[in-house]
Protein backbone atom coordinates (compact mmCIF):
# COMPACT_ATOMS: atom_id res chain seq x y z
CA UNK A 1 0.00 0.00 0.00
CA UNK A 2 0.79 3.10 -0.57
CA UNK A 3 1.67 5.74 2.20
CA UNK A 4 1.66 9.68 2.16
CA UNK A 5 4.74 11.14 4.20
CA UNK A 6 2.01 12.68 6.39
CA UNK A 7 0.51 9.17 7.15
CA UNK A 8 4.00 7.80 7.37
CA UNK A 9 4.65 10.15 10.00
CA UNK A 10 1.56 9.43 11.94
CA UNK A 11 1.79 6.13 12.02
CA UNK A 12 5.45 6.27 12.99
CA UNK A 13 4.41 8.70 15.80
CA UNK A 14 2.36 6.65 17.48
CA UNK A 15 4.26 3.48 17.26
CA UNK A 16 6.57 4.62 19.86
CA UNK A 17 5.85 3.06 23.29
CA UNK A 18 4.51 5.73 25.49
CA UNK A 19 3.16 7.71 23.12
CA UNK A 20 -0.81 7.68 23.24
CA UNK A 21 -3.62 9.55 21.60
CA UNK A 22 -3.57 11.77 24.21
CA UNK A 23 0.11 12.79 23.73
CA UNK A 24 -0.16 12.84 19.84
CA UNK A 25 -3.26 15.59 20.33
CA UNK A 26 -0.88 17.44 22.66
CA UNK A 27 2.16 17.59 20.52
CA UNK A 28 -0.02 18.38 17.09
CA UNK A 29 -1.65 21.63 19.43
CA UNK A 30 2.39 22.33 19.42
CA UNK A 31 3.85 21.71 16.22
CA UNK A 32 2.13 21.96 13.40
CA UNK A 33 2.28 18.07 12.31
CA UNK A 34 3.68 14.68 12.89
CA UNK A 35 6.48 15.11 10.42
CA UNK A 36 7.10 18.21 12.45
CA UNK A 37 7.52 16.84 15.55
CA UNK A 38 10.06 14.03 13.89
CA UNK A 39 11.93 16.82 12.46
CA UNK A 40 12.49 18.43 16.50
CA UNK A 41 12.71 15.36 18.59
CA UNK A 42 14.87 17.55 20.83
CA UNK A 43 12.39 20.16 21.18
CA UNK A 44 9.60 17.66 21.51
CA UNK A 45 11.23 16.08 24.00
CA UNK A 46 11.86 18.88 26.48
CA UNK A 47 8.56 20.26 26.30
CA UNK A 48 7.18 17.87 26.92
CA UNK A 49 9.12 15.71 29.58
CA UNK A 50 9.13 12.90 27.23
CA UNK A 51 11.73 10.06 28.91
CA UNK A 52 15.01 9.02 27.51
CA UNK A 53 13.48 5.86 25.75
CA UNK A 54 10.65 7.59 24.05
CA UNK A 55 13.19 10.39 23.18
CA UNK A 56 15.27 7.69 21.31
CA UNK A 57 12.60 5.44 19.76
CA UNK A 58 11.44 9.07 18.29
CA UNK A 59 14.83 9.67 17.12
CA UNK A 60 15.50 6.38 15.28
CA UNK A 61 11.77 6.74 13.91
CA UNK A 62 12.70 9.94 11.92
CA UNK A 63 15.40 8.34 10.35
CA UNK A 64 13.98 7.45 6.49
CA UNK A 65 15.91 4.03 6.76
CA UNK A 66 13.70 2.65 9.30
CA UNK A 67 10.74 4.46 8.03
CA UNK A 68 11.26 2.34 4.60
CA UNK A 69 12.20 -0.99 6.46
CA UNK A 70 8.53 -0.57 8.96
CA UNK A 71 6.31 0.17 6.17
CA UNK A 72 8.55 -2.96 3.87
CA UNK A 73 7.62 -5.27 6.86
CA UNK A 74 4.26 -4.03 6.75
CA UNK A 75 3.42 -4.88 3.17
CA UNK A 76 5.21 -8.06 3.59
CA UNK A 77 3.23 -9.33 6.42
CA UNK A 78 -0.22 -8.13 4.15
CA UNK A 79 -1.00 -5.46 7.15
CA UNK A 80 -2.25 -2.11 6.31
CA UNK A 81 -1.37 1.20 8.54
CA UNK A 82 -4.69 3.36 8.62
CA UNK A 83 -3.44 6.31 10.26
CA UNK A 84 -5.89 9.15 10.87
CA UNK A 85 -5.58 11.13 8.30
CA UNK A 86 -6.52 7.95 5.65
CA UNK A 87 -9.10 7.90 3.81
CA UNK A 88 -10.35 4.38 5.75
CA UNK A 89 -10.04 5.19 8.95
CA UNK A 90 -13.36 4.51 10.55
CA UNK A 91 -15.32 7.96 10.08
CA UNK A 92 -17.17 6.44 13.35
CA UNK A 93 -14.55 6.76 15.36
CA UNK A 94 -13.15 10.25 14.10
CA UNK A 95 -15.94 12.21 15.93
CA UNK A 96 -14.85 10.19 19.34
CA UNK A 97 -11.81 11.44 21.58
CA UNK A 98 -8.66 9.23 22.61
CA UNK A 99 -9.29 6.75 19.57
CA UNK A 100 -6.71 5.35 18.33
CA UNK A 101 -3.91 7.70 15.76
CA UNK A 102 -3.22 4.66 13.71
CA UNK A 103 -5.02 1.23 13.09
CA UNK A 104 -3.42 -1.81 11.81
CA UNK A 105 -6.04 -3.54 9.48
CA UNK A 106 -5.83 -7.00 7.24
CA UNK A 107 -8.41 -7.93 5.05
CA UNK A 108 -10.91 -5.19 3.62
CA UNK A 109 -10.43 -1.98 4.41
CA UNK A 110 -13.90 -0.60 2.93
CA UNK A 111 -15.41 -2.27 5.60
CA UNK A 112 -13.81 0.03 8.08
CA UNK A 113 -17.21 2.37 7.06
CA UNK A 114 -20.04 0.69 6.78
CA UNK A 115 -23.29 2.01 6.40
CA UNK A 116 -24.79 0.56 8.83
CA UNK A 117 -23.00 -1.75 11.76
CA UNK A 118 -24.11 -3.35 14.80
CA UNK A 119 -21.64 -4.60 17.70
CA UNK A 120 -22.12 -8.37 18.47
CA UNK A 121 -20.95 -8.88 22.39
CA UNK A 122 -21.36 -11.23 25.41
CA UNK A 123 -20.34 -13.76 27.41
CA UNK A 124 -17.16 -16.25 27.14
CA UNK A 125 -18.90 -18.60 28.31
CA UNK A 126 -22.51 -18.89 26.84
CA UNK A 127 -25.27 -21.28 26.80
CA UNK A 128 -26.78 -23.10 23.92
CA UNK A 129 -29.50 -20.53 24.04
CA UNK A 130 -26.34 -17.75 23.99
CA UNK A 131 -25.04 -19.26 21.07
CA UNK A 132 -27.94 -19.97 19.15
CA UNK A 133 -29.50 -16.30 19.64
CA UNK A 134 -26.00 -14.64 18.64
CA UNK A 135 -25.67 -17.04 15.41
CA UNK A 136 -29.62 -16.38 14.27
CA UNK A 137 -29.16 -12.46 15.08
CA UNK A 138 -26.25 -11.77 13.40
CA UNK A 139 -27.08 -13.84 10.43
CA UNK A 140 -30.40 -11.94 10.05
CA UNK A 141 -28.28 -8.50 10.99
CA UNK A 142 -26.12 -8.75 7.74
CA UNK A 143 -29.35 -10.42 5.65
CA UNK A 144 -30.40 -6.86 6.66
CA UNK A 145 -27.03 -5.44 5.22
CA UNK A 146 -26.08 -4.59 9.11
CA UNK A 147 -22.68 -5.07 9.56
CA UNK A 148 -21.52 -7.44 12.36
CA UNK A 149 -18.72 -5.86 14.63
CA UNK A 150 -17.02 -7.74 17.49
CA UNK A 151 -13.92 -8.99 19.23
CA UNK A 152 -13.54 -12.57 18.04
CA UNK A 153 -13.50 -13.68 21.39
CA UNK A 154 -14.27 -17.05 22.47
CA UNK A 155 -18.08 -17.72 22.89
CA UNK A 156 -20.87 -14.77 21.70
CA UNK A 157 -18.38 -13.01 19.72
CA UNK A 158 -16.88 -15.61 18.18
CA UNK A 159 -20.70 -16.66 17.29
CA UNK A 160 -21.79 -13.73 16.32
CA UNK A 161 -18.98 -13.26 13.75
CA UNK A 162 -19.80 -16.69 12.61
CA UNK A 163 -23.52 -16.27 12.09
CA UNK A 164 -22.51 -12.84 10.07
CA UNK A 165 -20.08 -14.66 7.98
CA UNK A 166 -22.55 -17.75 7.22
CA UNK A 167 -25.27 -15.36 6.21
CA UNK A 168 -22.84 -14.08 3.64
CA UNK A 169 -22.50 -10.28 5.44
CA UNK A 170 -19.58 -8.29 6.19
CA UNK A 171 -18.10 -8.14 9.81
CA UNK A 172 -15.25 -6.14 11.57
CA UNK A 173 -13.22 -8.24 14.19
CA UNK A 174 -11.38 -5.74 17.19
CA UNK A 175 -8.11 -7.52 18.07
CA UNK A 176 -6.98 -7.28 21.37
CA UNK A 177 -3.62 -8.26 20.19
CA UNK A 178 -1.43 -7.38 16.84
CA UNK A 179 -3.43 -7.73 13.66
CA UNK A 180 -1.59 -10.55 12.25
CA UNK A 181 -1.76 -12.58 15.96
CA UNK A 182 -4.93 -15.09 15.89
CA UNK A 183 -5.96 -15.15 19.29
CA UNK A 184 -8.08 -17.41 21.07
CA UNK A 185 -7.07 -20.82 19.38
CA UNK A 186 -10.17 -21.72 18.72
CA UNK A 187 -11.19 -18.97 16.76
CA UNK A 188 -8.44 -19.41 14.24
CA UNK A 189 -10.66 -20.44 11.44
CA UNK A 190 -12.87 -17.80 11.99
CA UNK A 191 -9.50 -15.70 11.93
CA UNK A 192 -8.41 -16.58 8.79
CA UNK A 193 -12.01 -16.20 6.83
CA UNK A 194 -12.17 -12.53 8.20
CA UNK A 195 -9.10 -11.89 7.09
CA UNK A 196 -10.62 -13.16 3.46
CA UNK A 197 -14.09 -11.56 3.42
CA UNK A 198 -14.30 -9.04 6.26
CA UNK A 199 -11.60 -6.88 8.07
CA UNK A 200 -9.28 -7.32 11.00
CA UNK A 201 -7.76 -4.37 12.99
CA UNK A 202 -6.26 -3.32 15.96
CA UNK A 203 -4.39 -0.48 17.74
CA UNK A 204 -1.74 -2.44 19.05
CA UNK A 205 1.56 -3.23 17.21
CA UNK A 206 1.64 -6.27 14.76
CA UNK A 207 3.18 -8.91 16.34
CA UNK A 208 1.86 -7.60 19.72
CA UNK A 209 0.86 -10.91 21.83
CA UNK A 210 -2.66 -11.07 23.52
CA UNK A 211 -2.72 -9.20 26.85
CA UNK A 212 -5.75 -9.11 28.99
CA UNK A 213 -5.26 -5.88 29.76
CA UNK A 214 -5.61 -4.65 25.96
CA UNK A 215 -9.04 -6.25 26.40
CA UNK A 216 -11.03 -3.40 28.35
CA UNK A 217 -9.27 -0.89 25.78
CA UNK A 218 -10.09 -2.96 22.64
CA UNK A 219 -13.95 -2.93 23.71
CA UNK A 220 -14.19 0.94 23.12
CA UNK A 221 -13.19 0.71 19.37
CA UNK A 222 -15.94 -1.95 19.34
CA UNK A 223 -18.49 0.42 20.47
CA UNK A 224 -16.73 2.96 18.73
CA UNK A 225 -17.13 1.08 15.31
CA UNK A 226 -20.63 0.77 15.72
CA UNK A 227 -24.08 2.45 15.29
CA UNK A 228 -25.22 0.05 18.44
CA UNK A 229 -23.70 -2.67 20.82
CA UNK A 230 -25.54 -6.00 21.44
CA UNK A 231 -25.27 -7.69 24.17
CA UNK A 232 -26.35 -11.50 24.00
CA UNK A 233 -25.51 -12.83 27.26
CA UNK A 234 -23.30 -11.97 30.08
CA UNK A 235 -22.33 -12.77 33.69
CA UNK A 236 -22.44 -10.78 36.34
CA UNK A 237 -18.75 -9.14 35.91
CA UNK A 238 -18.68 -9.43 32.15
CA UNK A 239 -16.02 -7.45 29.71
CA UNK A 240 -19.21 -6.73 28.20
CA UNK A 241 -19.97 -4.14 30.89
CA UNK A 242 -17.10 -1.97 29.74
CA UNK A 243 -18.44 -2.29 25.87
CA UNK A 244 -21.83 -0.98 27.14
CA UNK A 245 -20.53 1.74 29.47
CA UNK A 246 -18.55 2.78 26.77
CA UNK A 247 -21.38 2.78 24.34
CA UNK A 248 -23.03 4.93 26.91
CA UNK A 249 -20.58 7.53 26.91
CA UNK A 250 -19.75 7.06 22.92
CA UNK A 251 -23.32 8.22 22.54
CA UNK A 252 -24.44 4.27 21.09
CA UNK A 253 -27.37 3.05 21.73
CA UNK A 254 -27.68 -0.76 23.74
CA UNK A 255 -29.45 -3.31 23.32
CA UNK A 256 -29.61 -7.17 25.41
CA UNK A 257 -31.57 -10.46 24.46
CA UNK A 258 -33.64 -11.65 27.55
CA UNK A 259 -32.57 -14.63 29.31
CA UNK A 260 -34.06 -17.03 32.23
CA UNK A 261 -34.12 -14.76 35.69
CA UNK A 262 -32.17 -17.26 37.24
CA UNK A 263 -29.35 -17.79 34.34
CA UNK A 264 -25.90 -16.73 35.23
CA UNK A 265 -25.34 -16.22 31.95
CA UNK A 266 -28.20 -13.54 31.44
CA UNK A 267 -27.36 -11.35 34.58
CA UNK A 268 -26.08 -8.56 32.90
CA UNK A 269 -28.11 -8.73 30.42
CA UNK A 270 -31.60 -8.62 32.11
CA UNK A 271 -30.20 -5.93 34.33
CA UNK A 272 -29.63 -3.72 31.04
CA UNK A 273 -33.09 -4.31 30.29
CA UNK A 274 -34.36 -3.81 33.53
CA UNK A 275 -32.67 -0.09 33.19
CA UNK A 276 -33.53 0.55 29.76
CA UNK A 277 -31.99 -1.67 27.18
CA UNK A 278 -33.91 -2.23 24.01
CA UNK A 279 -35.00 -5.81 24.66
CA UNK A 280 -34.28 -7.75 21.70
CA UNK A 281 -36.11 -10.59 20.96
CA UNK A 282 -35.04 -10.77 17.41
CA UNK A 283 -32.63 -9.18 14.50
CA UNK A 284 -35.96 -6.97 14.03
CA UNK A 285 -36.00 -5.16 17.53
CA UNK A 286 -32.46 -4.34 16.45
CA UNK A 287 -33.32 -2.40 13.10
CA UNK A 288 -36.00 -1.15 14.63
CA UNK A 289 -34.90 0.38 17.66
CA UNK A 290 -32.32 1.64 15.38
CA UNK A 291 -34.86 3.58 13.29
CA UNK A 292 -33.46 1.52 10.07
CA UNK A 293 -36.49 0.11 7.81
CA UNK A 294 -39.23 -1.73 9.74
CA UNK A 295 -39.85 -5.35 7.96
CA UNK A 296 -42.24 -7.63 10.27
CA UNK A 297 -40.83 -9.87 12.47
CA UNK A 298 -40.19 -13.07 11.24
CA UNK A 299 -42.40 -15.65 12.86
CA UNK A 300 -41.17 -18.24 14.80
CA UNK A 301 -39.77 -21.51 12.80
CA UNK A 302 -42.20 -24.00 12.07
CA UNK A 303 -41.12 -27.99 12.09
CA UNK A 304 -40.63 -29.00 9.15
CA UNK A 305 -42.09 -32.73 9.70
CA UNK A 306 -45.08 -31.44 11.96
CA UNK A 307 -47.45 -33.22 9.37
CA UNK A 308 -46.09 -36.28 9.80
CA UNK A 309 -46.42 -36.58 13.52
CA UNK A 310 -47.95 -38.32 15.70
CA UNK A 311 -50.33 -37.46 18.65
CA UNK A 312 -48.17 -38.56 21.06
CA UNK A 313 -44.96 -36.65 19.48
CA UNK A 314 -46.85 -33.37 18.47
CA UNK A 315 -47.66 -33.32 22.27
CA UNK A 316 -43.82 -33.78 22.68
CA UNK A 317 -42.40 -31.05 20.08
CA UNK A 318 -45.71 -28.67 21.28
CA UNK A 319 -44.22 -28.59 24.83
CA UNK A 320 -40.16 -28.31 23.52
CA UNK A 321 -41.30 -24.88 21.48
CA UNK A 322 -41.74 -23.31 24.25
CA UNK A 323 -37.73 -23.88 25.18
CA UNK A 324 -35.51 -26.73 26.44
CA UNK A 325 -37.18 -29.39 28.97
CA UNK A 326 -35.48 -32.19 30.65
CA UNK A 327 -36.83 -35.93 30.46
CA UNK A 328 -38.39 -35.70 34.21
CA UNK A 329 -40.22 -32.19 33.13
CA UNK A 330 -42.00 -33.95 30.01
CA UNK A 331 -42.65 -36.73 32.30
CA UNK A 332 -44.20 -34.15 35.02
CA UNK A 333 -46.54 -32.88 32.25
CA UNK A 334 -47.43 -35.46 30.05
CA UNK A 335 -49.24 -39.50 30.84
CA UNK A 336 -46.87 -41.04 29.52
CA UNK A 337 -44.91 -44.10 31.37
CA UNK A 338 -41.61 -43.66 31.56
CA UNK A 339 -40.42 -46.47 28.75
CA UNK A 340 -43.48 -44.42 26.52
CA UNK A 341 -41.96 -41.32 26.64
CA UNK A 342 -38.28 -42.60 26.01
CA UNK A 343 -39.80 -44.17 22.66
CA UNK A 344 -41.58 -41.21 21.63
CA UNK A 345 -38.25 -38.55 22.43
CA UNK A 346 -35.82 -41.86 21.34
CA UNK A 347 -37.97 -41.56 17.90
CA UNK A 348 -37.91 -37.76 17.35
CA UNK A 349 -34.24 -37.60 17.69
CA UNK A 350 -33.56 -40.10 15.14
CA UNK A 351 -35.35 -38.73 13.33
CA UNK A 352 -33.50 -34.92 13.70
CA UNK A 353 -37.16 -33.37 14.63
CA UNK A 354 -35.56 -32.78 18.41
CA UNK A 355 -31.82 -33.17 19.96
CA UNK A 356 -31.12 -34.54 23.01
CA UNK A 357 -28.76 -32.24 24.93
CA UNK A 358 -26.11 -32.85 27.55
CA UNK A 359 -28.01 -33.49 31.46
CA UNK A 360 -31.36 -35.27 29.65
CA UNK A 361 -32.32 -32.13 28.10
CA UNK A 362 -34.14 -31.82 24.72
CA UNK A 363 -34.69 -29.31 22.55
CA UNK A 364 -36.10 -28.62 19.19
CA UNK A 365 -33.66 -30.25 16.39
CA UNK A 366 -33.14 -28.33 12.96
CA UNK A 367 -30.03 -25.96 13.32
CA UNK B 1 -9.88 -65.04 31.74
CA UNK B 2 -7.91 -62.97 32.97
CA UNK B 3 -3.86 -64.26 31.72
CA UNK B 4 -1.01 -63.04 33.58
CA UNK B 5 2.53 -63.98 32.08
CA UNK B 6 5.38 -64.06 33.96
CA UNK B 7 8.86 -65.15 33.81
CA UNK B 8 8.37 -68.32 35.71
CA UNK B 9 5.07 -68.84 33.47
CA UNK B 10 1.94 -67.94 32.47
CA UNK B 11 -1.22 -68.25 34.70
CA UNK B 12 -4.46 -68.51 33.58
CA UNK B 13 -7.33 -67.16 36.15
CA UNK B 14 -11.23 -67.12 35.53
CA UNK B 15 -12.91 -63.54 35.50
CA UNK B 16 -15.47 -61.84 35.27
CA UNK B 17 -16.12 -58.23 35.95
CA UNK B 18 -19.30 -55.74 35.74
CA UNK B 19 -17.72 -52.39 35.11
CA UNK B 20 -19.40 -49.62 36.46
CA UNK B 21 -17.82 -46.28 36.63
CA UNK B 22 -18.72 -42.15 36.69
CA UNK B 23 -16.86 -39.35 34.93
CA UNK B 24 -17.36 -35.71 35.11
CA UNK B 25 -18.61 -33.81 32.00
CA UNK B 26 -15.66 -31.37 32.58
CA UNK B 27 -13.34 -30.60 34.31
CA UNK B 28 -15.20 -28.22 36.59
CA UNK B 29 -18.43 -30.16 36.04
CA UNK B 30 -20.90 -27.72 34.65
CA UNK B 31 -20.48 -28.07 31.16
CA UNK B 32 -24.21 -28.85 29.94
CA UNK B 33 -26.04 -27.83 32.84
CA UNK B 34 -28.71 -25.18 32.00
CA UNK B 35 -28.27 -22.54 34.82
CA UNK B 36 -25.03 -22.94 36.08
CA UNK B 37 -21.86 -21.64 34.18
CA UNK B 38 -19.25 -23.81 33.01
CA UNK B 39 -15.99 -22.26 33.62
CA UNK B 40 -14.12 -24.61 30.93
CA UNK B 41 -12.37 -23.57 27.88
CA UNK B 42 -13.33 -25.39 24.91
CA UNK B 43 -9.63 -26.86 24.17
CA UNK B 44 -9.82 -27.94 28.52
CA UNK B 45 -13.48 -29.81 28.02
CA UNK B 46 -11.76 -31.79 24.87
CA UNK B 47 -8.87 -32.71 26.66
CA UNK B 48 -10.80 -33.93 29.84
CA UNK B 49 -12.99 -36.25 27.55
CA UNK B 50 -10.79 -37.61 25.83
CA UNK B 51 -9.23 -39.43 28.24
CA UNK B 52 -11.98 -41.65 27.74
CA UNK B 53 -11.14 -42.89 23.90
CA UNK B 54 -14.17 -43.72 21.60
CA UNK B 55 -13.35 -47.41 21.34
CA UNK B 56 -13.22 -47.49 25.01
CA UNK B 57 -16.33 -45.87 25.38
CA UNK B 58 -18.02 -48.02 22.65
CA UNK B 59 -17.27 -50.93 24.68
CA UNK B 60 -19.17 -49.79 27.21
CA UNK B 61 -22.94 -50.70 26.73
CA UNK B 62 -25.11 -48.35 29.01
CA UNK B 63 -24.41 -44.13 28.99
CA UNK B 64 -26.51 -42.65 31.75
CA UNK B 65 -26.53 -38.65 32.42
CA UNK B 66 -27.33 -37.76 36.07
CA UNK B 67 -28.77 -34.28 37.51
CA UNK B 68 -27.75 -33.20 40.49
CA UNK B 69 -30.24 -34.12 43.52
CA UNK B 70 -31.79 -31.14 45.20
CA UNK B 71 -32.22 -31.11 48.93
CA UNK B 72 -35.88 -31.76 49.45
CA UNK B 73 -35.13 -34.93 46.61
CA UNK B 74 -32.38 -36.22 49.84
CA UNK B 75 -34.81 -35.40 52.02
CA UNK B 76 -38.39 -36.70 50.79
CA UNK B 77 -40.59 -38.74 52.15
CA UNK B 78 -41.67 -40.56 48.62
CA UNK B 79 -40.51 -44.04 48.67
CA UNK B 80 -38.01 -45.21 45.27
CA UNK B 81 -38.33 -48.80 44.47
CA UNK B 82 -36.71 -50.58 47.18
CA UNK B 83 -33.51 -52.61 46.55
CA UNK B 84 -35.15 -55.54 47.52
CA UNK B 85 -37.53 -55.28 44.72
CA UNK B 86 -34.90 -54.45 42.35
CA UNK B 87 -33.07 -57.61 43.54
CA UNK B 88 -36.35 -59.94 43.09
CA UNK B 89 -35.96 -58.45 39.42
CA UNK B 90 -33.38 -59.38 38.63
CA UNK B 91 -33.05 -62.59 40.28
CA UNK B 92 -35.94 -63.49 37.71
CA UNK B 93 -34.28 -62.41 34.80
CA UNK B 94 -31.59 -64.18 36.02
CA UNK B 95 -33.66 -67.56 36.24
CA UNK B 96 -35.23 -66.87 32.95
CA UNK B 97 -31.95 -66.43 31.52
CA UNK B 98 -31.12 -69.82 33.00
CA UNK B 99 -33.59 -71.64 31.99
CA UNK B 100 -32.96 -70.76 28.51
CA UNK B 101 -29.10 -71.39 28.17
CA UNK B 102 -29.91 -74.56 30.87
CA UNK B 103 -28.15 -76.70 27.96
CA UNK B 104 -25.50 -74.67 27.05
CA UNK B 105 -22.36 -73.55 28.70
CA UNK B 106 -23.44 -69.78 28.72
CA UNK B 107 -26.37 -68.53 31.34
CA UNK B 108 -26.41 -64.94 30.70
CA UNK B 109 -27.54 -62.61 27.82
CA UNK B 110 -23.87 -61.20 27.74
CA UNK B 111 -21.97 -64.72 27.18
CA UNK B 112 -24.14 -66.02 24.01
CA UNK B 113 -22.40 -66.02 21.08
CA UNK B 114 -23.05 -64.07 17.74
CA UNK B 115 -24.82 -66.64 15.92
CA UNK B 116 -26.98 -67.48 18.97
CA UNK B 117 -27.30 -64.05 19.41
CA UNK B 118 -29.35 -63.96 15.65
CA UNK B 119 -32.05 -66.44 17.20
CA UNK B 120 -32.89 -65.32 20.68
CA UNK B 121 -32.58 -61.88 20.05
CA UNK B 122 -34.51 -62.33 17.13
CA UNK B 123 -36.67 -58.91 16.32
CA UNK B 124 -40.07 -58.63 14.43
CA UNK B 125 -40.50 -56.93 11.30
CA UNK B 126 -41.41 -53.53 13.58
CA UNK B 127 -38.46 -53.66 15.83
CA UNK B 128 -36.11 -54.33 13.12
CA UNK B 129 -36.68 -51.46 10.53
CA UNK B 130 -36.82 -49.37 13.66
CA UNK B 131 -33.28 -50.79 14.81
CA UNK B 132 -31.88 -50.08 10.91
CA UNK B 133 -33.78 -46.59 11.56
CA UNK B 134 -31.41 -45.46 14.60
CA UNK B 135 -28.35 -47.80 13.69
CA UNK B 136 -28.27 -45.70 10.79
CA UNK B 137 -28.79 -41.94 12.20
CA UNK B 138 -26.79 -42.68 15.16
CA UNK B 139 -23.96 -43.94 13.23
CA UNK B 140 -23.18 -47.02 15.62
CA UNK B 141 -20.93 -49.49 15.02
CA UNK B 142 -21.63 -52.49 14.89
CA UNK B 143 -20.15 -53.57 18.16
CA UNK B 144 -22.58 -51.39 19.29
CA UNK B 145 -25.46 -52.86 17.93
CA UNK B 146 -24.37 -56.52 18.76
CA UNK B 147 -24.43 -54.73 22.45
CA UNK B 148 -28.08 -53.02 21.82
CA UNK B 149 -29.35 -56.23 20.93
CA UNK B 150 -28.07 -58.27 24.84
CA UNK B 151 -28.94 -54.76 26.79
CA UNK B 152 -32.56 -54.83 24.90
CA UNK B 153 -33.14 -58.78 25.50
CA UNK B 154 -32.08 -57.80 28.97
CA UNK B 155 -34.35 -55.22 29.61
CA UNK B 156 -37.63 -57.43 27.56
CA UNK B 157 -36.41 -60.92 30.92
CA UNK B 158 -36.39 -57.88 33.25
CA UNK B 159 -40.18 -57.53 32.34
CA UNK B 160 -40.90 -61.33 31.63
CA UNK B 161 -41.20 -60.77 28.17
CA UNK B 162 -40.94 -63.53 25.71
CA UNK B 163 -40.05 -61.33 22.82
CA UNK B 164 -37.97 -57.92 22.61
CA UNK B 165 -40.62 -55.30 21.95
CA UNK B 166 -39.91 -51.85 20.67
CA UNK B 167 -39.98 -50.30 24.24
CA UNK B 168 -37.37 -52.72 25.32
CA UNK B 169 -35.05 -51.97 21.89
CA UNK B 170 -35.77 -48.57 22.21
CA UNK B 171 -34.91 -47.72 25.65
CA UNK B 172 -30.88 -49.87 25.11
CA UNK B 173 -30.74 -47.70 22.03
CA UNK B 174 -30.89 -44.62 24.41
CA UNK B 175 -28.30 -45.60 26.40
CA UNK B 176 -26.02 -45.15 23.48
CA UNK B 177 -26.63 -41.22 23.21
CA UNK B 178 -24.16 -39.77 25.39
CA UNK B 179 -21.48 -40.73 22.87
CA UNK B 180 -22.47 -38.35 19.90
CA UNK B 181 -24.01 -35.69 22.16
CA UNK B 182 -20.46 -35.03 24.23
CA UNK B 183 -17.66 -37.07 22.16
CA UNK B 184 -19.63 -36.64 18.74
CA UNK B 185 -19.23 -32.67 19.03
Amino acid sequence: MEYTQEERAYVMLSSVDGIGPATVEALLQRFSSPTEVLENVEEAAREFRLKEPVKQALYQRARPAFQEAYFRRLDQMGIFAVSRISAYYPQRLRLLSRMPVTLYAMGDLRLLNPERAIAIVGTRHPSRYGRRMAVEIAGDLARAGVTVVSGLARGIDGYGHAGCLQAGGDTIAVLGSGVNVPYPRENEGLYREIAQRGVLVSEFLPSAAPNPRHFPSRNRIISGLSDGVLVVEAGERSGSSITVDHANDQGREVFAVPGPADAEQSYTTNLLIKEGAGMVLGAQDVLTGMGWDGARRKPPRKVAEEALLSDEEALIVGFLREGELSRDALYDRTDFSMPQLSQILMELVSRGIIEELPRNMYTLGGK
Amino acid sequence: MITVARARGTYTYPSRCTLICAMNPCPCGNYGSSTKACRCSPAQIQRYLSRISGPLLDRIDIHLELEAVPYDQLTSRREAEPSAAIRARVNQARQIQAARYHDMETFCNAQISGRLLQEICALDRECAAKAQQYYTQLGLTARAYNRILRVARTIADLEGSEAIRLPHLTEAFSYRLADGKYWGG
